[in-house]
């Protein structure tokens, strides 16, 4: 080993080529990460967005309407006297009806829900119990039928069938809920939810229809996201087991149902916050009305149809109808975020390591 | 590469070829009066020489008749005097949008006077004619719009109220109200109900907010089925609302039951007292007339017999439900947009055929009075400057 010669040295020096790359190197780094940080980033912006109008209207009176002052006028009076906007007189404030702010016990603890009435009622027990209803009518009609459809492709169909019925399941993931919504109102409504529930009568818009619907609006993913979980299963433990002599039926419930189980139960829990966050269908299928009840077959609303259904309408910046739009979002957020966070523990939980 | 270029520029010369050969080629109008026309132009105006003449539908005629004799026809008619230019001006309107919000009652209204007043601008001006888009916010949600400059003009089943029109000022928007047609609130019920007529002590007890509210139709009427009674109703928003709320003898819309199924969309209210033995709701005559095959109108009694809403019941203030409609045309609209003026004009003078093919029970001649009388404010407001 001799000196080594000082032009080596240069070449090992970075040279303007190898500066320029390293900068590129650096401003991909930042992009990459800035877009990986996009999701927290947006999540803090909804929280922050739902935050102050959540704030007002549990702190802050609101405007609710205006007093009935001179509502009417008769087909009589109509052609009576002229008016343009120069005949009438600057109305006084005293015609503007205040909401109080809604205290807390209020909110979770009244059964009533009439927020868009002057003298509104602000529970919004009906609107979580008409959630929970309808995503458990959904889970029902969609988590056995899942598994069941995973099975069939994991284990009874034959490849031919398999690559034909796979990517039809995917195409109905990708039909449109409005479409759902319509399927409901004109069929899932009138035919199946009406001749199904013993209990009373069923009208037009059921949380029934809404709760099947959206149920057979989540089967696909729920049955593609459980065929996933199923795949997962090493092979070994499949083959092993029908190498000891249990059938096909033994192999689906005794080694890869447990062996999966984390990958379905998480596989439900996705499944379960799209039904709990679906807007589109419950709005049309489940009516406008949010009824404190516990019957499946009467017209309920739930928390993201609330929202549809008031966030249409023209709710006036900062009126009460307006803040409970936010305050309702808010407590689906928090819903649907804990029911992330819970798939989590519960993944972890029933997670099987094999390697 | 070069060739499908070539290709490119030789179809782009040969549809532009076509295309001039067809807007040439396109025959001189030369309908006369006397000629048939079809529905979907009626409202068209065309110059013939020095006079004017318009498609119209025939007199006696009706696009909601039963009998087929009097099945609607339409027929070029020759206009005459001042009406003949007045209504050429009208229809010479382009290149403008107008937009109308407000509420849903009157949007059928509106929607049948917007289509003939395009059909009309667009026969004088091909293309450039004007576009109208009709929205159905409820005519409180209306109000909050106009009053906040977003609209040209409002539609109101009720009067502007005095707490509307405070904002209004506030934000140097004035207006002047027209009375544009009647409208009679019916009452609706499921096809399978047996009942035909309330009394109108009835219709309070079943809408008003009280602890003995009925919940079977039986509570009301020992009579009548037991089955439950579902509510739906209009809309918070809409003035259909307030009214029924003074109509029904209620006392007003705060006294109104709040479980009732609300839509601004008095088609959902179709669709849930269909779908709903023990359904009942309400909304404007007109709907009740065009959804006669899926919902039952129910006669009022107010103590001199059972009334049926009709164009005659309403007019003469027999029905017990009845209620004027409006339209509110904003003044800066009139002044720096002179599509709006011609609108406004258009369709107050052919508001008793607009009524007519729209189903909505025309003006009272004390009601056309003042709407003659808006016009001519309408006239005096300051023209346009340059």
């Amino acid at each position: 080993m001799t000196t080594i010669s000082s032009a080596a040295v240069a070449s090992l020096l970075p040279t303007g080529h190898v500066k320029k790359q390293r900068r590129i190197e650096k401003v991909v780094v930042g992009a990459l990460a800035l877009i990986a940080s996009s999701g927290v980033i947006i999540t803090v912006g909804i929280v922050f967005s739902l935050m102050q109008p959540t704030y007002k209207f549990f702190t802050e009176r609101a405007i609710s309407g205006y007093a009935s002052d001179e509502t009417f006028v008769g087909i009589e009076e109509s052609g009576a006297g002229l008016r343009d906007s120069s005949d009438i007189s600057f109305a006084d404030e005293s015609l503007i009806q205040y909401a109080e702010p809604v205290s807390l016990g209020d909110f979770f603890g009244s059964t009533a829900w009439y927020p868009q009435y002057e003298d509104g009622d602000f529970g919004v027990l009906p609107l979580i119990v008409g959630t929970l209803l309808v995503m458990l009518t959904a889970t029902i009609v969609a988590v056995p039928a899942g598994i069941g459809i995973a099975f069939f492709l994991n284990q009874y169909a034959k490849e031919r069938t398999r690559r034909v019925l796979k990517p039809l399941l995917e195409v109905l993931a990708g039909v449109p809920t409005v479409v759902f919504g319509f399927f409901a109102l004109v069929f899932v409504g009138p035919y199946i939810a009406k001749n199904i529930w013993p209990f009373s009568d069923v009208g037009i818009y059921s949380g029934l229809a809404a709760g099947i619907t959206v149920g057979l609006m989540i089967l696909p993913m729920m049955a593609t996201l459980a065929d996933d979980a199923m795949a997962a299963v090493p092979n070994s433990l499949v083959e092993g087991a029908f190498a000891l002599g249990a059938t096909r039926r033994e192999v689906c419930t005794g080694v890869i149902l447990p062996a999966g189980l984390s990958g379905i139960m998480a596989a439900v829990i996705i499944a379960l916050s799209r039904a709990i966050g679906e807007t589109t269908i419950v709005l049309l299928a489940a009516g406008s009305q949010a009824v404190w009840t516990f019957n499946l077959g009467s017209e309920m609303q739930t928390m993201a149809s609330y929202i549809g259904f008031a966030g249409i309408g023209d709710q006036p910046v900062d009126s009460k109808g307006y803040q409970t739009i936010f305050a309702v979002g808010l407590l689906l957020f928090i819903i649907t975020f804990g029911l992330n966070m819970l798939s989590r523990k519960v993944v972890k939980r029933f997670r099987e390591v094999y390697e | 590469m070069t060739s499908f270029r070539k290709q490119l520029v030789r179809g782009i010369v040969a549809t532009a070829v076509v295309a001039s050969t067809l807007a040439v080629g396109a025959p001189v109008f030369a309908a006369k009066s006397g000629d048939k026309c079809e529905q979907r132009d009626a409202y068209k105006m065309a110059k013939v020489g020095t006079s004017y003449i318009r498609c119209e539908i025939v007199p006696g005629t009706s696009l909601h008749s039963a009998d087929p004799k009097k099945k609607a026809a339409f027929k070029w008619k020759t206009l005459t005097g001042k009406t003949a230019e007045a209504q050429w001006v009208m229809s010479s309107a382009k290149n403008a949008s107008i937009r109308i919000d407000g509420s849903s009652t009157v949007a059928p209204l509106a929607t049948v006077a917007a289509k003939y007043f395009e059909t009309a601008t667009k026969s004088v001006n091909g293309k450039k004619g004007v576009k109208v888009a009709v929205g159905i916010a409820g005519t409180g949600g209306g109000f909050e719009k106009f009053c906040r400059g977003e609209t040209d003009i409002s539609n109101a089943s009720r009067a502007i109220k005095s707490s509307e029109a405070a904002i209004c000022a506030a934000n140097g928007i004035s207006f002047t109200e027209i009375p544009i047609a009647n409208d009679g609130l019916a009452l609706v019920v499921n096809k399978s109900n047996p009942i035909d007529c309330m009394t109108m002590a009835e219709v309070t007890k079943l809408w008003k907010t009280s602890t003995t509210a009925p919940t079977k139709w039986s509570d009301i009427r020992s009579s009548w089925p037991s089955t439950t009674i579902k509510l739906f109703g209009a809309g918070t928003d809409s003035g259909t609302f307030d009214a029924f709320g003074d109509l029904s003898g209620a006392g007003g819309k705060a006294n109104l039951r709040k479980d009732a199924s609300t839509s601004e969309d008095d088609n959902v209210t179709v669709r849930g007292v269909n779908g709903d033995v023990g359904g009942v709701g309400y909304f404007g005559l007109s709907y009740a007339i065009e959804n006669a095959d899926k919902v039952k109108t129910l006669k009022l009694d107010k103590g001199a017999g059972c009334v049926e809403p009709t164009i005659a019941t309403v007019q003469g203030n027999t029905y017990p439900m009845s209620r004027p409609l409006f339209i509110y045309p904003k003044n800066s609209s009139l002044i720096n947009n002179p599509a709006v003026g011609a609108f406004v004009n258009f369709f107050a003078t052919n508001v008793k055929q607009i009524s007519d093919d729209a189903i909505f029970v025309p003006l009272t001649d004390t009601q056309i009075k003042a709407l003659t009388g808006a016009l001519s404010k309408i006239a005096a407001l300051p023209k346009k400057s340059g």
